[in-house]
């Protein structure tokens, strides 16, 4: 007698499958955010990544081989451009970022850091202006 | 056999629950990307793209910007500068005689307010560079003197810029041209659903994102830092620009002198704005117009804006926001700073 590669009783097992996989997206998506992260790049390439949740004191980065050098603040709550050599200084009054999605440009040193990470769904997708 | 065809199940089952797993989970997770072109900030967000496309995309980013860029000396826009008044046509790129055309009937239709003939008015001005100064009327006057005498030829046998002296700056529209060229290397790639990319503050909104809901695009607060805004746009895609007195600017004597020069009286524009943002399919399109919408002020755009089909939102020195009935019900505020309303949008 020929039997069939899926039976009637795999029909219920493959629902208990589909209901499975339903409660892992849900679980995935019910899950607290991802930490803050501070990304640092410098010509486009990350050059550190920083838990700020690893951070337990003020930590300051100055980064090597950068002209206008540049000196990045990390603390618990936020990350900011401390002190930099170029002209315009629109880096360091950008201030503190806290939320993720923030970054602030170094554009003559070609140093950017944003805080990626949070979930934030409040940030907008992109910034004009 | 009984063995052989349990086993047959289990690992069909198995196959199955994998492939359910993980049917959802790449094409929801963006690839992104960072980098430096155009002397600028460049973000991009690809749904369905991989970090291989958006290196793709810097580097034509790149290509581009040796293109147009009348400081590289071997751009199309370069070579076109120095012979200046010789007479000769130059043959350029087909994407150079493309954007010189669009561009040049946009600064007829703003009567001159958005201008591809201003290099030696932004030459003497220098805002931002390391001459940047403010000049003598003398000059502002011979200045503006050449450029209005200064013409562009296009024809079949290249392109003629005349008289001696005269020369293109194309960068009140280079960001938005970024937005292009990255549009066209996301068509190349059918695998990418939807993308964000960000040449400076220029943007591209380029098909959807995975759960359907429109973009979000933040304006920025002039009087803030880079991540503090007036309010946010939703939009179902195009490109959006914004030109504002605050992206470049010095101080002399107490005095602040920002970037967007006025093409007729060789000033920094005085029109009662601080930004304009301007939505409109094309990104070299709404850069421009965002540029001459800043010179004309709110009212004199109008028209401008109805002939390209794009919409724009205003922020005055008052601190009002008004925009054209396009993006009225896109725009919430923000209430962060508390210092800006929202006023019904200008009358057609």
């Amino acid at each position: 007698m020929n039997r069939k590669l899926v039976r009637p009783a795999d029909f219920v097992l493959i629902g208990l499958v589909l209901c499975a996989a339903a409660g892992f997206f849900w679980w995935s998506f019910a899950q607290p955010s991802q930490e803050l992260t501070a990304v640092v790049r410098q010509d486009g390439e990350v050059v550190e990544r920083i838990p700020l949740a690893s951070i337990t004191e003020s930590r300051h980065e100055v980064l090597p081989d950068c002209e206008p050098a540049v000196c990045i603040l990390v603390e618990p709550d936020g990350v900011c451009f401390e002190t930099a050599d170029c002209p315009d200084q629109l880096c360091v009054r950008t201030g503190k970022l806290t939320r993720a999605g923030q970054s602030a440009v170094c554009l003559p040193a070609r140093v950017s850091v944003t805080l990626e990470g949070g979930g934030d769904a409040a940030s907008p997708d992109a910034v004009t202006g | 056999m009984q063995h052989r065809k349990k086993n047959a199940r289990v690992l069909f089952l198995s196959l199955l629950l994998t492939a359910i797993l993980l049917s959802g989970c790449a094409s929801s997770e963006p690839a992104d990307t960072t980098g430096f072109a155009m002397n600028a900030v460049v973000n991009i967000r690809l749904y369905g793209g991989d970090g291989e496309t958006g290196g793709q995309i810097l580097r034509e980013l790149s290509v581009a910007e040796q293109r147009i860029s009348w400081r590289d000396e071997g751009s199309d826009i370069a070579r076109l500068n120095r012979t200046a008044g010789a007479g000769e046509p130059v043959s350029l790129s087909d994407e150079t005689i493309v954007d010189l055309q669009e561009l040049t009937a946009l600064s007829e239709a703003s009567g001159g307010a958005f201008s591809v003939l201003v290099g030696p008015l932004t030459q003497l001005w220098d805002i931002g560079g390391d001459s940047q100064r403010v000049p003598a009327q003398q000059e502002i006057d011979e200045v503006l003197s050449l450029t209005g005498q200064s013409s562009l030829s296009l024809t079949d046998h290249g392109v003629t810029l005349s008289p001696k002296g005269a020369s293109i700056d194309l960068g009140a529209a280079g960001k938005g041209i970024g937005c292009d060229t990255a549009r066209k290397v996301c068509e190349q790639h059918p695998e990418i659903s939807g993308a964000m990319v960000s040449v400076g503050g220029s943007v591209l909104l380029y098909g959807a994102k995975p759960d359907g809901s429109e973009w979000k695009v933040g304006v920025r607060d002039p009087d803030g830092g880079q991540n503090d805004l007036i309010g946010t746009l939703s939009l179902p895609g195009g490109c959006v620009s914004t030109s504002g007195d605050y992206e470049r600017f010095f101080e002399e004597d107490g005095v602040l002198y920002h970037h967007i020069l006025n093409p007729t009286d060789g000033y920094p524009a005085q029109s009662g704005l601080r930004s304009v943002t301007v939505w409109h399919e094309n990104g070299s399109v709404s850069d421009a117009l965002s540029t001459a919408c800043f010179v004309l002020g709110k009212e004199n755009s109008l028209s401008l804006l109805r002939q390209y089909g794009a919409e724009a939102l205003f922020l005055d020195q008052d601190g009002e926001i008004t925009m054209t009935e396009g993006l009225k019900g896109r725009f919430t505020l923000s209430g962060e700073s508390g210092k800006y309303t929202v006023a019904g949008g200008p009358q057609p």
